[in-house]
């Protein structure tokens, strides 16, 4: 019990004793560096100043260092002033990196529907497109440090119906029997129609008022097969 | 005679819902500012591989608490990252690591730099610590978490090779370093680094 409390005696004494000597000076290349540092430091009066430009993030100066609301704290091995930085933000946030966020947002495409179903539909006749994927999406991003809030809706949609037309319209179309979209398909043949959906964007910091994010955000969706044929006409004899 | 009626019809089935080849996209996991420490794992290749470069230490898992443990595991990380620049001339991880105020750091990262990207580097000088004494600061303001720590470093014996061929030794030898720790929102920086007498 005694040899334990000299261990422990002597362990908290090394925190204020010098290391054991192993007869050198020398202090590796690392070391040898900071040292010249330290003697290349200025005199205590000339604490370090927080420069106002590049002192962009919070920091615990050591010294008294002039920065606007600063905060002292002392221990035992340094006395130092927390600074918190020149800009309460680590970086503003500013509407291009809020743009490039959105047009990084992984948005969805829409989905195509058509009428008549099962890729097929008749030569002459209105075929209906339409989608229903039309509501606003939220997604949560963090911008330099800052939650922001994206709202995506979908605002225009572009239809290319294969045979090398295409209609941008603001109406997301309608199912049957409204027919909103359509197209008539003029030769027999097989399609690859598909839609293209264009969002725009708003943003919003917190509780903070929705904004307008300049530009807009277009998601293609995958073709679809399509074919049109010629009607056949059936007799039917009563 | 007998009375024909014809009737001809073209019979167009319009099915509702004709929700063909959309895309299943799962809505994307909302981006967070979660700090990710890009060094690879450190997996140390024993044996006849050992010419290959070291890896970057990788930050251990305590050294992301806002804590006396995570301080002491953030101080043994930055001086395992001071080894790894040695050997390397890497110093990046170091450099986002240390903050523009800490003239210790920045002197041993531009050191090191200079030497290596002049053409010289360093064999062997690793350096071992042990902390023998760790306190936290308080300020008035509680939301600034910082530790000070005095470091018993022990280093080893060590050659710099110089842009000329020249070679310089330094010998093994032990001192005392006295760090102070700052946490930053989601992660430890050092903002200072003192040799003491």
């Amino acid at each position: 019990m005694i040899a334990a409390g000299l261990i422990v005696t002597l362990a908290l004494g090394a925190a204020h004793a010098d290391p054991p000597d192993t007869g050198t000076d020398d202090t590796g290349f690392w070391l040898h560096q900071v040292q010249g540092a330290h003697h290349d430091a200025p005199p205590p009066a000339a604490a370090p100043q927080a420069d106002q430009h590049t002192q962009l993030q919070p920091a615990a100066i050591v010294g008294h260092a002039a920065c606007a609301g600063a905060d002292q704290a002392a221990g035992l091995l340094f006395d130092v002033t927390f600074c918190p930085g020149a800009d309460p933000e680590p970086l503003p946030l500013t509407l291009g990196a809020i743009r490039t966020a959105f047009a990084r947002l992984p948005l969805p495409a829409a989905r195509l529907a058509i009428q008549p179903p099962d890729g097929l539909t008749l030569v002459n006749f209105a075929t209906n497109f339409f989608t229903t994927d039309t509501h606003p999406l939220l997604r949560r991003v963090t911008i330099l440090g800052r939650q922001v809030t994206i709202r995506a809706t979908p605002s225009t949609y572009t239809w290319a119906y294969g045979d090398g037309e295409r209609r941008t319209t603001t109406s997301p179309g309608a199912a049957y029997p409204r027919l909103g979209i359509t197209h008539r398909y003029v030769r027999t043949g097989r399609y690859a129609p598909r839609l293209s959906v264009t969002y725009r964007g708003d943003f919003r910091v917190g509780a903070q008022p929705w904004r307008a994010i300049p530009g807009t955000v277009t998601i293609d969706g995958p073709p679809q097969r399509l074919r049109a044929v010629e009607a056949t006409p059936h007799l039917v004899g009563y | 005679m007998r009375s024909t009626r014809a009737a001809s019809a073209v019979v167009l089935t319009a099915c509702l819902l004709a929700l063909a080849g959309c895309r299943a996209s799962p809505d994307p996991a909302t981006p967070t500012s979660v700090w990710t420490p890009s060094g690879s794992p450190s997996a140390p290749a024993p044996g006849p591989t050992s010419a290959v470069a070291p890896a970057e230490p990788a930050l251990p898992e305590a050294a992301t608490e806002a804590s006396e443990r995570g301080a002491r595991a953030f101080i043994e990380y930055y001086w395992a990252l001071i080894n790894y620049a040695q050997e390397t001339g890497d110093v990046a991880r170091l450099k986002a690591l240390s903050a523009s105020t800490c003239s210790g750091c920045s002197a041993g990262i531009t050191g090191v730099r200079r030497l290596y990207r002049s053409g010289g580097r360093l064999q062997g000088g690793d350096y071992s610590i042990t902390i023998v004494q760790i306190g936290q600061l308080h300020g008035r303001d509680p939301s600034h978490v910082a530790f000070e720590a005095l470091v018993r470093v022990r280093n080893e014996e060590q050659h710099i090779v110089h842009p000329d061929g020249t070679q310089e030794t330094q010998h093994a030898g032990a001192h005392r370093v006295a760090v102070l720790a700052f946490w930053l929102v989601d992660h430890w920086r050092l903002d200072a680094m003192e040799l003491r007498r």
